[in-house]
C-alpha cells in the first residue's frame, strides 16, 4: 500500500446458492456443490428452461427477527452483513458508530422492489406511501447502515458486476484516509426479470450449466446472493485484539474503454491499467501473485480474453499460476460475485484450500492455463488476485495477502 | 507516502434549463437570474445531439438520450482537452458520475416491452442502458479513457459523492485529471415519488425560504467539472479556477428528525476541517433549498447552527430556484456555481436582498462578486447529506 495504514479482513459474511455462512460455502465450494437449479419467471425470456443460483431457503426473519420491508438484494445484503459483524466480534450498533461506515456494491440493486413500486404507480394504488426511499440503488445503504447503527460513510457504487471489487476499493481507501476505522464491504444482487431477459437475448446466459475456460462454454448462468466483508485499519484491529484474516493488500480500477459491445479480444489494455495499478498499491511483483481467483463467466469471449490478459501481465509465470473459477459453481452474482470471490480468496489463504473450476471437461486450446479443473487442490499461498470484469467494460481488481502478524 | 496533491478545477460541462453548456449556466449567475430567478423548474429542450454538438467522431455519440446528453455537453465544453491527450495519459484519466436515479427510465421501458409485449421485441443491445454504470462507461469509451470508472449511486447526493471521491482519486495521485459529475433526468417514477411523498409543488414555482413556498418543481440536468492535480494543470497549461478543498459526506438525515440538523452540521463542520477552515471563512453557500416546506426549514436550523450569529451576514444562493430539483445533479450544478463565484465573479462586491425567515433576515445574493470560499452542500429527501467546500486558486 502507499499508506502507512494496513488494511485487514477482521470478518466474512455469505449468503449464497451453496451455502449460507463461511464453512459451509467453504465446505460446499471444496467439494465442487452445484447451486444452479431451474427457475421460473411469470414471463418468457426465449429460453424454454431457465437455470440460475438462487439462495435455497432464504428467510430473512432467521437472521433478524421482525425485519423491516426491503427488497430481495437488501435482505441478503442484511443476513451477510450481520454474520460478518458476528465473525468479526464486533457488536451493532458499534461502540464507535461515527468512525464505522459502508459501501454496498450493486448491479441492479432491489430491482423486485422498483418493479412492484412502478406497478403500484401505473395502476394508481400505491400513492399514499412514503415512498421518498425509492431511489434506483440508493437507500440499500441507508438500509444496513440504520439496520447496523453505522454512522460513518456511507455509500453505494454500481459498477455492474464488477461492483463488489469497488466497493472494496472505496472502503479501503476510506480507511486508508482516517474517515472510517471499520467498513463493511458489501455485494450483493438478486435475479430480476430485465438482467434475466438482458443476458437471454444477448445469449450469454448458458442452457444447462457454467463451464468457464471448457472448450464448450456456452455462457454464464445469472445467480444472486449477499456477501460482506468487515475491513478494518490494523490499528483498530488490533487495538480490539481482532482476528485478522488476510489483508487487502492492493486494488486497482479502471475501464475497457471500448464500448457495450466493441470488446476486442486483443484489446487488454483497460484490465492492464487496473492490474498496473493492484500490483503498484500491493507493492507486489507479478511473480508474486500465486493464485488468481478469476472472473471466469463461462462466456466465451470474456473467459479467452481473461486468459490472454493474464498471460500478458503475469507471462511465463501465468502456467505457473492456478487459475480458480467459482462461478462454474454459484453462478454469476453480479454485484455479488466479486465479494464471493473475495470470501472464497480469503477462506484459501488461512485453509490452503484451491478451489475448482467445475463443469470443466475439455480443454480449450485458447484457454491453457492452470483451471483447477473439477478437483479442489491443497496448496499454501501468499498472495492471491481477484478479478471482477463489468458489463461497460469495468475492471476491478483486488489483491489479497495472507496475514502474517 | 509522499505530499498529497491538491485538487483543483479546470473545466466545466453542464447542460441543464438554463441553458446548454457552463457558460450558459454562468451566464445566468452573472445576470443573477439564477439565484433568485423564481423559474418555475426545468425540463431540457428534447433535441437531437447532432444539433447542439456537431462531432466528425462518431465515437462521440450515443442512441441513449440522456448519454448523449452528456457526450453533448462534454464534447462542446472539455472535448478539445479530452481529445488532446496522447494514449499514455489517457491511462491516468478517469470517469466518476453520480446518478440518483441511474437513467430508470431505460430498465422500466425494457422491463415494460419484456413483460407486455413479449422477449422477442426487447432489443438486446439496449440491455446494458438499463444498467445505472451505462453513462459513465460512454464517456470513458468516447475519449478512450482508460483510467477509474465509477458510478455513484447514493441518492440525491451522488453528484456530490462523485466530486468526492474524483477529488481523492486525484490528491492520491491514481488519476491526473478525472471527470466528476452528477446526472440525472425526470422520468414518470421520480415525477411520482415526489408526488406521492408531497413535496411536489402545486403551484410550478420554487420559492427557497418564502413564506409561500409550496414545495419543489422536478428538473432534470448534468453538469461535470474536471479536476486535476495543480502539477497536472500546470503542465496541461490550464487555469485553475476552484479549488477542492474539502469534503464530507452523511447518510440518514431526516429533515423531520430533531436532531438532523445538529447531525448535517457537525458534517459541515468536518468539510471545513478538511479544508483547513472556520465557518468564518465562508463567504457564499450554494445551499440545497428547493422550496419545500420541511427541507427549507431544516436548512434553515442548519444554516444557523454553522454560522450562527454571523447567519445574517452570509451570502446564500438558492440556484434551484432556476433549474428546480434536479435530483443527484443538483449538487454538482451547485458545485458549478460555487466555481464561478471564486473563479470567475467579478472582483468587487456582491448584492443581496434580505428575506426575513424565522426571525432572522437572509441575504439571498442578486449579484456575485467574486468569493474567497464557498460552501455546497447538498440535502436530500432520501436522508442524504454532502457538503463540499471550494476555495478560490492559490495564484
Amino acid at each position: 500500500m502507499d499508506n502507512a495504514e494496513r488494511i485487514v479482513v477482521t470478518g466474512m459474511g455469505v449468503v449464497s446458492p451453496v451455502a449460507i455462512g463461511v464453512d459451509a460455502f467453504h465446505h460446499a465450494l471444496a467439494a465442487g456443490e452445484n447451486g444452479i437449479s431451474v427457475v421460473e419467471f411469470p414471463w418468457e425470456t426465449g429460453y424454454k428452461v431457465l437455470r440460475a443460483g438462487c439462495v435455497k431457503n432464504f428467510n430473512l426473519a432467521q437472521f433478524f427477527p421482525d425485519p423491516p420491508q426491503m427488497g430481495r438484494a437488501s435482505q441478503l445484503a442484511v443476513a451477510a452483513s450481520m454474520l460478518a459483524l458476528r465473525d468479526a466480534g464486533l457488536d451493532f450498533p458499534p461502540a464507535h458508530s461515527d468512525r464505522s461506515g459502508l459501501v454496498v456494491g450493486t448491479a441492479m440493486g432491489d430491482v423486485d422492489e422498483f418493479e412492484t413500486a412502478w406497478q403500484g404507480f401505473r395502476h394508481a394504488h400505491a400513492r399514499n406511501g412514503d415512498t421518498r426511499d425509492l431511489m434506483r440503488l440508493g437507500n440499500m445503504s441507508d438500509r444496513l447502515a440504520a439496520i447496523f447503527g453505522l454512522e460513518g460513510p456511507n455509500h453505494v457504487v454500481a459498477s455492474a458486476c464488477a461492483a463488489g471489487n469497488h466497493a472494496i476499493a472505496w472502503s479501503a481507501e476510506l480507511l486508508k484516509r482516517g474517515e472510517a476505522d471499520v467498513m463493511l464491504a458489501v455485494g450483493t444482487d438478486t435475479i430480476g426479470f430485465v438482467d434475466m431477459l438482458g443476458f437471454s437475448r444477448l445469449r450469454l446466459q448458458a442452457p444447462e450449466r457454467c463451464q468457464p475456460f471448457d472448450l464448450h462454454r456456452k455462457g454464464t448462468i445469472l445467480a444472486e446472493g449477499g456477501a460482506t466483508l468487515v475491513l478494518e485499519t490494523l490499528s483498530s484491529a488490533r487495538r480490539r485484539r481482532a482476528n485478522i484474516l488476510a489483508e487487502v493488500a492492493g486494488y486497482g480500477i479502471s475501464c475497457d474503454a471500448a464500448g457495450p459491445f466493441a470488446s476486442r479480444l486483443d484489446d487488454t489494455r483497460g484490465m492492464r491499467v487496473a492490474f498496473e495499478r493492484a500490483l503498484r498499491s500491493a507493492q507486489n511483483s507479478s511473480e508474486e501473485i500465486d493464485h488468481v481467483s478469476a472472473h471466469g463467466s463461462g462466456t466465451r469471449l470474456n473467459d479467452h480474453k481473461e486468459t490472454v490478459f493474464l498471460k500478458q501481465v503475469l507471462g511465463p509465470h501465468a502456467y505457473k499460476v492456478p487459475v480458480s473459477a467459482i462461478k462454474s459453481m454459484l453462478g454469476h452474482a453480479q454485484g455479488a460475485a466479486p465479494l464471493f470471490e473475495a470470501i472464497a480468496s480469503v477462506i484459501t489463504l488461512n485453509r490452503g484450500v484451491i478451489y475448482p473450476t467445475t463443469n470443466y471437461e475439455a480443454p480449450d486450446p485458447a484457454c491453457d492455463l492452470d483451471y483447477v479443473p473439477n478437483q479442489a487442490r491443497e496448496q499454501r499461498l501468499e498472495t492471491i488476485l481477484s478479478n471482477s470484469f463489468g458489463v461497460g467494460g469495468n475492471n476491478a481488481l483486488v489483491i489479497f495477502r495472507r496475514w502474517q502478524g | 507516502m509522499g505530499p498529497r496533491s491538491r485538487v483543483v478545477v479546470t473545466g466545466a460541462a453542464a447542460f441543464s434549463c438554463c441553458g446548454f453548456g457552463a457558460e450558459a449556466f454562468w451566464r445566468l449567475l452573472r445576470d443573477s437570474t439564477a439565484v433568485n430567478g423564481n423559474v418555475g423548474g426545468g425540463i431540457l429542450r428534447r433535441f437531437t445531439p447532432l444539433e447542439i454538438a456537431p462531432s466528425n467522431d462518431p465515437k462521440v455519440k450515443s442512441d441513449h438520450p440522456l448519454a448523449a446528453r452528456l457526450l453533448a455537453a462534454i464534447e462542446h465544453d472539455l472535448g478539445q482537452f479530452l481529445k488532446g491527450l496522447k494514449p499514455d495519459e489517457k491511462e491516468s484519466v478517469g470517469v466518476v458520475l453520480g446518478s440518483a436515479y441511474g437513467h430508470l427510465d431505460s430498465y422500466l421501458s425494457y422491463y415494460q416491452m419484456g413483460t407486455e409485449q413479449g422477449y422477442q421485441f426487447v432489443n438486446p443491445r439496449h440491455f446494458p442502458s438499463t444498467l445505472p454504470n451505462f453513462c459513465t462507461c460512454e464517456v470513458n469509451n468516447a475519449y478512450s479513457l482508460w483510467g477509474s470508472s465509477t458510478t455513484v449511486a447514493s441518492g440525491l447526493t451522488a453528484g456530490l459523492e462523485a466530486i468526492e471521491y474524483a477529488a481523492a482519486a486525484v490528491e492520491r495521485g491514481e488519476e491526473t485529471a478525472i471527470l466528476a459529475g452528477g446526472l440525472d433526468e425526470i422520468n414518470d417514477y421520480n415525477q411520482e415519488t415526489l408526488e406521492a411523498a408531497g413535496l411536489r409543488s402545486p403551484s410550478g414555482v420554487v420559492r427557497p425560504f418564502a413564506p409561500d413556498r409550496d414545495g419543489t418543481v422536478p428538473g432534470e440536468g448534468l453538469a461535470v467539472l474536471l479536476l486535476q492535480s495543480e502539477e497536472g494543470a500546470r503542465r496541461t497549461g490550464r487555469r485553475p479556477l476552484a479549488e477542492i478543498c474539502g469534503f464530507a459526506s452523511a447518510h440518514g438525515i431526516r429533515w423531520k428528525d430533531p436532531s438532523a440538523p445538529s447531525r448535517a452540521a457537525k458534517t459541515v463542520r468536518q468539510a471545513l476541517a478538511a479544508a483547513a477552515l472556520d465557518s468564518k471563512d465562508v463567504d457564499a453557500v450554494f445551499l440545497s433549498a428547493s422550496g419545500s416546506i420541511e427541507g427549507d426549514e431544516f436548512e434553515f436550523m442548519l444554516l444557523r447552527e454553522v454560522f450562527d450569529k454571523q447567519l445574517p451576514s452570509v451570502l446564500l444562493c438558492p440556484i434551484k430556484a432556476a433549474i428546480g430539483e434536479c435530483f443527484a445533479a443538483s449538487g454538482v450544478l451547485q458545485s458549478l456555481g460555487a466555481v464561478y463565484a471564486v473563479g470567475l465573479a467579478p472582483e468587487g462586491p456582491s448584492s443581496d436582498i434580505g428575506l426575513p425567515f424565522n426571525g432572522t433576515e437572509l441575504r439571498l445574493a442578486q449579484q456575485l462578486g467574486r468569493r474567497s470560499a464557498a460552501l455546497v452542500y447538498s440535502s436530500g429527501y432520501d436522508g442524504t447529506f454532502s457538503a463540499l467546500v471550494v476555495c478560490r486558486p492559490s495564484a
